[in-house]
């Protein structure tokens, strides 16, 4: 999974289609199964009333590239992201009333200072947080602040795209991603290309290996390109709905001997191809809720 | 006597959009020795003269496919762990820009081998798709895969050669 393929209208509308299903299609020939288009915007748009946030990019994909999804065996989806840089309060409020914002799959943040940085860990819902770790950090960051935000179920990421080509930003992304993966004990952390050109892009399989130059052990590394993507894009859609609940259906003969009281306690006919469905309607918070729906994956993966 | 521990890396090439043929073979600048060469100062540049002096001993290229773009490399078990990090900053071989994808990493070069061979035919579907073909062709292709096929399961020949 890569949650950062950054999307910019550089030259009119035609232009950055055309990169951009350039980018789709290279992601498809890495063998990527969930991809997300990126869209930035920058803190002075969302200033006052002159709120500009653009619309979620759509692609339209050809039949030549679904061939060739079908052929290796795999399912493809594009998500949308928006990535607001913020170093103001004001524009935060402003970010979380608008209604653009919430037709984004994703929601992400780059603070710039450290009382916003305080800020969005303490009290924002946003799925990832995003860090300029190719130059050097702004701020120090704090065990407190960072342990708060990774409770709340948000995420860390670290681009590996800048510090392919630059020796300096390798050395800031490197310096500053072990401070980061040291503070947050080497969870809630994923890896993600922030690819502004089509040949920065890497497979999952290198991603996790680059892993291993950011201080991450083997097993966390592909955890940061896998699972922890995936508990991102389930909590972004606990995040929008009201009731705040994720619902998982699977078939009744995938459950542990440890659940099947839960047939008897629903009422479920137990033969057939029956489906029961486990709600877990959240009373506590988000992301006791992406825990559990996680945990629930993983009995399942064992399963089967 | 205790059997030197390997790692065997399965490497694509990925050419950039503007260089990429659509079949056919890579460029002539592309060849076992330039890749060595490319991934030595890749593992240079990021893990500097400890990397190189950990990764040389028994660090060949044991396979190159020009024409599915395909290479096999075998470095030491241990220090495999630089060069698989270093293998994603290698950006050009010889005088074309590209990147690399790894496919497969494993202990012996037969299930290497092995893997390769299921992937050639994934592509080889698709690559078939965009062609079209008369009945003899087909038949002919499917012969072709047949014998591949006995051919590893024999192993005869790959095990001569490595």
């Amino acid at each position: 999974m890569d949650l950062n393929i950054i999307i910019q209208p550089i030259d009119g509308p035609r232009e950055e289609e055309k990169i951009s299903i350039q980018k789709v299609r290279m992601a498809i020939k890495l063998g990527f199964e969930v991809v997300a288009l990126n869209v930035i915007v920058d803190g002075q748009q969302m200033e006052g009333k002159n709120l500009k946030i653009p619309e979620p990019p759509v692609i339209k994909l050809g039949d030549f590239e679904m061939a060739e999804v079908k052929v290796a065996g795999k399912t493809f989806q594009v998500k949308s992201r928006l990535t607001c840089v913020v170093s103001d309060t004001n524009q935060c409020h402003h970010l979380t009333r608008s209604p653009l914002a919430k037709k984004y799959d994703i929601l992400a943040v780059q603070p710039m200072n450290e009382k916003i940085f305080q800020h969005v860990c303490g009290n924002m819902e946003v799925d990832i947080i995003c860090l300029d770790l190719a130059s050097r950090l702004p701020f120090t960051l704090k065990r407190e602040q960072v342990g708060q935000a990774s409770t709340r179920g948000m995420f860390f990421e670290i681009q590996y795209a800048p510090c392919l080509k630059d020796r300096i930003a390798r050395r800031n992304t490197i310096s500053n991603s072990r401070i980061l993966t040291q503070l947050t004990n080497k969870v809630n952390i994923i890896i993600s290309s922030g690819s502004s050109q089509v040949m920065d892009l890497r497979s999952c399989f290198d991603a996790a290996n680059l892993g291993l130059l950011f201080d991450l052990p083997e097993n966390k590394c592909k955890e940061a390109v896998w699972s922890n993507c995936k508990k991102v894009l389930s909590q972004a859609v606990s995040r929008k709905l009201p009731g705040k609940g994720v619902l998982f259906m699977g078939g009744a003969s995938q459950l542990q001997p440890s659940d099947q009281w839960l047939l008897k306690a629903c009422k479920m006919p137990t033969t057939g191809q029956e489906v029961v469905s486990s709600e877990k309607k959240s009373t506590v918070s988000i992301t006791s809720d992406c825990s559990i729906v996680t945990k629930q994956k993983k009995k399942k993966i064992r399963l089967s | 006597m205790v059997r030197v521990k390997q790692r065997y890396f399965l490497v694509e090439i990925i050419p950039s959009v503007s260089q990429r043929p659509l079949l056919g073979e890579l460029h002539s600048s592309v060849n076992e020795r330039s890749i060595l060469r490319s991934v030595r100062e890749s593992v240079e540049e990021i893990h500097g003269d400890f990397g190189v002096g950990a990764t040389q001993a028994g660090f060949t290229i044991k396979m190159f496919n020009s024409k599915t773009s395909v290479f096999v490399l075998r470095v030491r078990r241990g220090p495999h762990v630089l060069v698989a990090s270093a293998l994603s900053f290698v950006r050009k071989i010889g005088i074309m820009s590209l990147t690399l994808k790894t496919l497969h990493l494993s202990g012996t070069i037969r299930s290497c081998l092995k893997f390769l061979q299921q992937y050639d035919r994934q592509q080889l579907i698709h690559v078939l798709r965009h062609h079209q073909l008369s009945q003899d062709q087909k038949e002919k292709i499917h012969e072709s895969m047949l014998k591949s096929e006995q051919k590893i399961s024999g192993e005869t020949e790959l095990r001569e050669e490595y």
